[in-house]
């Protein structure tokens, strides 16, 4: 799919080239000039064939750009005045794209499933208690100042920033988290379903303060259950003033009525209007953080999610200045949006572009597979395996090679660093050789064919694949490629995600490209994914057993009891990924990849790789920080 | 004598019913046949998005119940079918708790907006065209223009679709990349809305058009050059008619006749291009509902969207075959000719 | 020339151009039709005759087109080199014509009423007779006179049968009066019963307005029963023509013996076929134009043919 699109531009561009220059381009002109080219050819001479270089002197054709005259020095630029957000300039404006059109706009209920939320109603509106900054590891406050835990962290303890304010002017404090709760226990699972298991009740200290009474211990309650870690704070706080009202069923509330200033929450923009595609916010100028002192106003007067139909059109609407944060782009569409608007910007200057999405790649083997029960098989797939190859082919160098598990953000690289000093880490590279003598030592031998054999049967090695998952299929068919070259008859099956939920379940299954989306800042989320018990990624197709899962269980349990990102995690965490290395049921292979073009034309200061005071996703909350951020161009 | 008898009616309105109880039995079939079970494959979806979903387990057994996924499959069927009769679709997955009737309320008028428009112009200007590529008195130069009109017609809607986009919405700007309106205006009967919705529409409307005008014109050629041959047609012309008047009464008039029977042959197709032009343009109608239904696995859309379409389209098929006997006299619904 | 021919016909040629050769579809006929008079021109499948009356009425389809000759209506006016529009007017109100088939000679899509009105409103120039009174009871008229029932006038052509059909063809040849009617082969797709009703159909008009009919046809007792004068036609010539009775009773052409040897039963209706392999060759070495006419009798010629 992706690939086609990608086609479809280059197409439209090849054929509408001349067009293109004609009307786009005048700055440039064509000429003729002689040059002097080396020329290297082949030649018969004397009945040898010999490899010469002459020089030559072709006429050349070539596009010179001519320097565009100098602009006139700039008036200052108009600016809307208060009451007329809704009409603010262009320069005034951030444009976001939207990855959903709603069938049902009028609904700001923020736990309406298909993101709604992520059109601009929690980056512009829920403001959460703490955001994690996945580069220092902290949990940074919001509206929230701290959340501290008890020594058996079965109690913990919120405090509130003082001065915030409802749009609506009524104060936000302890009584709307208390509410929030109670309202939680009642409607979960649909709503803080979470909130309902972890909290047996939530008490008001005073205005500012409350208090935590858990069902069992619980370190990571803060980050889980409070804070933006992935995508957004799932438990935002509501308003106990409006919401009360529709406590019977809190999902069917709409949240929407523009007559009372609905949505009300705490952030610095409301909703103006909004289409089935278009989403428009606009400044409130009275937003609580001005006064008390938490942060100034935000620059962008209007804020716009609109949601443009495929990449083709999200590409066009770039290339005309009418996007300024785009979602996730192909390499080809973001070449051709750079090509012809180079005001746009990603996370790194040049390759590979891409910011890493916490959802790494690996490649997951059947540990209960006749043949592939043999951790050393396994080992030799590592072995076998090239990361820089397949981040080279598989993503056109748009990502990273894995060196764990883990996703490498900055608040990662403690516990990274000690698996490469414990010499537990992947090798970016392949060693095909001893991928082979590893094979070869298990009484496998090369047949005619140039695959291995034993007892008559051949290694063989089918890699489950998505069909709605471009990136996988890639990833896959260059790990086939890649195990072939030693010997290891390998191919890909392409399913559909569902079916292959199923596909993976089967007793016959070998393997599958597979991701985690586990923890940002410490390993433990992770490593508890391939457990097998509460959490584990989708039922845990290693079927890992034996007595290294057994010693595993018992390191991650014991992960289990430490904050996040404490350091003395560090050594536990290496203990328990060395029984994981030691069975390798399954093997890291790349990070995911988000290619997320910015455009510097109007606003500038957006989060890059050299300025990473959060990371570029902007259809996640902490886009919050990105919008205050911001500064105009110029 | 000509027109409709009850009989027929019964019998046809028989037809059409069968028709739409068979679809609707296909899309409930079809929806479950897909290996694995909706809503669990919906929620590890948002997984991939969002994150691990904290207590997805019992959310996901939560919704089973909620949307009747755990009743046998007979009691599911019936059930189903009582609630589609009554145009009751129940919840959306991913949008939940909005019923589904809400969702394609809103989205059906801009779809019909879109195909009626696009049939209309088509049916016109295709014909017309046709007629004029047919006529033996067109100048000759109007004739060798007319096929360089037609290059869209092998291309799909698709490529129309982002050919249009790119040099009418990107390089010129004269239309928007996507949407039904502009933020600026209030929906409602007001001329900036509905100036609007008609700036919005060009660009969807003529990605369908330019593709499906072609085969207006070369059916209406086709059948002119048939007609042309006829007994009647000679003799209008040994009668010394006016040459517009014979070309209209005595050659349109009778080639539209299966020009109108491909109309209604050519309504699935047009919605398929239609799903496709409206992801492409963001457009709120029934494709795009369709389109992110499909993407989002919500199956009570997909269901409903499709038994809508195909309910309109038998509809459609149905108005025309009664429609038939007041524009063809020939045919009769009274089981035989005079 | 005389006012008496209402028509006359004079080296008239029509060729079909093909990449090889030009076909010569008619080749130079000659042949007068009088005030009155109905004459028959008959033949064969294939030998010309519908292609001679399409000439005549102008209506060659492409590629065939009239490579020379000239046709004289009334004596004064020659149809062939008039401007179009010119002749338009001439349609219809002076030369009219009652179509070959009966299922297709009508617009399905339109009422009979319609059909016959039309001719009548684009040529009709007294005003008096456009009001739609006058009009219907124009039409109730030309209908009673072929025959037909009053509800004929509000039906569409489906609801007739053939004969029916024909005669409504017949009534809106002769709306306007015209001098000459060219009816091809009017009765070829008709039952026997129905080909006596619209042959009588034909001879009672004929005897009422004195309109002048070409009748073209291969049915010889057709001929024999409703023309004055008939022209026999084989491969685009002229080979015999004279007053009805003179050549049935003595056929001077040997195609003129062969076609009367071969007259279909009157069970049998397929296309007429009836000059063998080897009488075409025979033929050919005579059909050579000019051809030589002797006349054997008072008004029958013959084309030479020794």
């Amino acid at each position: 799919m992706k690939n086609r699109n990608v086609l479809f531009v280059m197409l439209l561009l090849v054929s509408l080239g001349l067009l293109v220059a004609c009307t786009t381009e005048p700055e440039t002109v064509v000429e003729t000039v002689i040059e002097q080219v080396e020329v290297t050819r082949i030649v018969e001479k004397e009945g040898e064939t010999v490899v010469e270089t002459v020089v030559q002197e072709v006429e050349v054709t070539r596009v010179v750009e001519v320097a565009p005259p100098p602009e006139p020095t700039a008036a200052p630029l108009p600016e809307t005045p208060p009451g007329q957000y809704q009409n603010a300039l262009r320069h005034e404006t951030v444009f976001f794209d939207a990855s959903v059109t709603h069938g049902d706009p009028a609904n700001f209920n923020p736990w309406i499933l298909d993101n709604v939320r992520d059109v601009g109603l929690h980056q512009a509106m829920i403001e959460p208690l703490f955001i994690l900054n996945y580069e220092t590891g902290t949990i940074d406050p919001y509206l929230g100042l701290s959340m501290e835990p008890n020594a058996t962290f079965d109690v913990w303890t919120l405090k509130l920033r003082d001065g915030v304010k409802w749009s609506d002017g009524e104060a936000f404090n302890a009584d709307d988290v208390v509410f929030t709760v109670q309202m939680f226990q009642a409607a979960a699972p649909d709503m803080g379903a979470d909130v309902a298991r972890w909290t047996a009740s939530a008490e008001k200290i005073d205005d500012l303060t409350v208090q935590f009474n858990l069902t069992a211990p619980n370190p990571r309650f803060q980050l889980d259950l409070w804070s933006v870690k992935i995508w957004g704070d799932r438990n935002s706080i509501v308003p106990e003033h409006i919401w009360k009202d529709y406590l019977d069923a809190p999902m069917e509330f709409t949240n929407y009525d523009p007559d009372k200033g609905w949505p009300v929450f705490t952030g610095p923009y409301k909703v103006a209007a909004f289409t089935s595609n278009e989403w428009v916010y606009i400044r409130d100028d009275n937003w609580w953080g001005v006064a008390a002192g938490f942060d100034d106003l935000p620059v962008p007067k209007r804020l716009i999610w609109t949601h443009y139909g495929t990449e083709e059109t999200r590409a066009s609407a770039a290339i005309n200045n009418e996007l300024d944060a785009m979602a996730n782009t192909t390499k080809g569409a973001f070449e051709a949006i750079a090509a012809r608007n180079p005001n746009f910007i990603t996370w790194t200057d040049g390759l590979p572009y891409a910011w890493q999405d916490p959802c790494p790649r690996y490649l997951l083997i059947n540990t209960q597979h006749p043949i592939w029960s043999d951790p050393d098989l396994r080992k030799a797939v590592n072995l076998a395996v090239n990361r820089e190859q397949i981040v080279t082919i598989a993503y056109e160098g748009t990502s990273y090679p894995s060196k764990s598990h883990f996703v490498q953000y900055g608040a990662m690289d403690k516990y990274i660093n000690a698996l490469e000093a414990a010499g537990l880490a992947a090798s970016p590279t392949a060693d095909p050789e001893a991928a082979k003598a590893l094979i070869e030592s298990k009484g496998w031998a090369l047949n005619a064919k140039g695959w291995y054999e034993k007892d008559g049967q051949v290694l063989t090695l089918e890699i489950l694949t998505m069909e709605e998952f471009q990136e996988i299929r890639r990833i896959g068919d260059v790990v086939a490629e890649q195990l072939r070259k030693v010997g290891i008859d390998s191919q890909t099956r392409v399913l559909g995600f569902f079916p292959l939920l199923g596909a993976m379940g089967e007793d016959t299954a070998q393997s599958a490209i597979w991701f985690l989306c586990g923890g940002v800042n410490e390993p433990y989320v992770s490593l508890n994914s391939f457990h097998g018990g509460e959490g584990a990624v989708q039922g845990g197709s290693e079927r890992w057993t034996g007595p290294n899962w057994e010693a595993y269980r018992q390191a991650v349990d014991l992960l289990a009891g430490f904050a996040p990102g404490d350091p003395a995690s560090i050594q536990p965490t290496v203990d328990a990924y060395r029984y994981l290395i030691e069975d390798m049921p399954n093997i890291p292979l790349t990070q995911a990849s988000q290619l997320l073009p910015l455009n510097t034309t109007y606003w500038t200061n957006w989060p890059t790789v050299d300025n990473p005071y959060t990371y570029p996703a902007t259809w996640t909350q902490n886009a919050h920080l990105i919008i205050h951020n911001l500064q105009p161009a110029k | 004598m000509g027109g409709l008898t009850i009989r027929y009616l019964m019998r046809r309105i028989g037809i059409y019913l069968f028709t739409v109880f068979a679809s609707a039995t296909l899309v409930f079939l079809i929806a479950r046949a897909t290996p694995g079970d909706p809503v669990e494959s919906r929620w590890r979806q948002i997984e991939m998005d969002q994150g691990q979903i904290p207590e997805i387990e019992a959310i996901i057994a939560r919704y089973k119940t909620r949307f009747g996924l755990d009743d046998p499959l007979s009691v599911q069927y019936v059930k189903y079918l009582g609630n589609t009769a009554r145009f009751d679709f129940g919840y959306s997955f991913s949008q939940f708790p909005t019923p589904v009737w809400r969702l394609i309320r809103r989205a059906l008028p801009w779809s019909l907006g879109l195909s009626v428009t696009t049939l209309l112009i088509s049916f016109f200007v295709g014909n017309t065209v046709g007629a004029i590529f047919a006529w033996e008195r067109t100048p000759r130069f109007i004739k060798s223009i007319i096929p360089s009109t037609l290059i869209f017609t092998s291309v799909p809607s698709v490529l129309a679709a982002l050919f249009l986009l790119y040099v009418f919405a990107m390089l010129l700007r004269w239309f928007p990349l996507a949407g039904a309106y502009s933020r600026d205006v209030q929906p409602g009967w007001n001329w900036p809305f509905i100036l609007d919705v008609i700036k919005y529409g060009t660009l969807p409307v003529l990605s369908i058009l330019i593709v499906n005008v072609g085969w207006t014109v070369l059916g209406m050629r086709a059948m002119l050059v048939t007609i042309a041959g006829e007994d009647y047609v000679r003799l209008a012309e040994a009668k010394g008619l006016n040459p517009f008047y014979t070309l209209y009464r005595y050659k349109v008039r009778n080639a539209l006749l299966p020009q109108l029977t491909g109309l209604a042959l050519s309504l699935s197709g047009l919605i398929a291009g239609q799903v496709l032009v409206e992801t492409i343009f963001a457009y709120p109608g029934m494709g795009l509902l369709i389109f992110q239904g499909i993407r989002s696995q919500d199956y009570p859309v997909i269901q409903a969207t499709s038994y809508m379409l195909i309910l309109l389209t038998a509809t459609s098929v149905l108005l025309i075959d009664l429609l038939y006997p007041l524009i063809d006299p020939r045919i009769t619904h009274d089981g035989g000719q005079a | 020339m005389t006012t008496d021919q209402v028509m006359t016909i004079q080296n008239l040629s029509v060729e079909y151009p093909t990449p090889e050769r030009t076909v010569f579809a008619v080749n130079d006929i000659s042949f007068e039709i009088k005030r009155g008079e109905i004459l028959g021109l008959i033949g064969e499948s294939g030998s010309g005759k519908t292609t001679a009356a399409n000439a005549i009425l102008r209506l060659l389809e492409r590629p065939g087109r009239v490579a020379g000759g000239q046709v004289w209506l009334n004596g004064e006016t020659e149809l062939l080199s008039l401007p179009e529009h010119e002749f338009r007017q001439l349609r219809w109100s002076e030369l009219a014509l009652v179509s070959q088939g009966a299922m297709n000679s009508l617009n399905p899509t339109m009422r009979v009423r319609d059909q016959i009105a039309d001719g009548i409103r684009a040529h009709e120039t007294n005003p008096a007779a456009l009001t739609k009174r006058a009009l219907q009871a124009r039409i109730h008229e030309l209908l009673t006179m072929v025959g037909l029932p009053d509800r004929v006038y509000r039906v569409y052509p489906h609801e007739l049968s053939g004969g029916m059909k024909q005669r409504v063809g017949i009534a809106m040849a002769v709306a306007l009066s015209p001098a000459l009617v060219i009816a091809d082969e009017p009765t070829s797709a008709l039952d026997v019963i129905t080909q006596r009703v619209v042959a009588q159909t034909l001879l009672d008009i004929r005897d009422r307005l004195g309109i002048s009919v070409l009748l073209i046809g291969h049915d010889i007792a057709l001929m024999a029963q409703l023309a004055d004068r008939i022209a026999v036609m084989y491969d685009g010539h002229i080979v015999e023509a004279g007053p009805v009775t003179e050549v049935l009773k003595s056929p001077a052409h040997p195609y003129t013996r062969m076609l009367m040897d071969s007259m279909p039963s009157l069970l049998e209706r397929k296309p007429l076929v009836v000059v063998d392999e080897a009488a075409k060759l025979e033929f050919s070495h005579y059909l050579k134009p000019p051809l030589r006419f002797v006349e054997v009798a008072p008004g029958h010629r013959v084309a030479q043919f020794d």
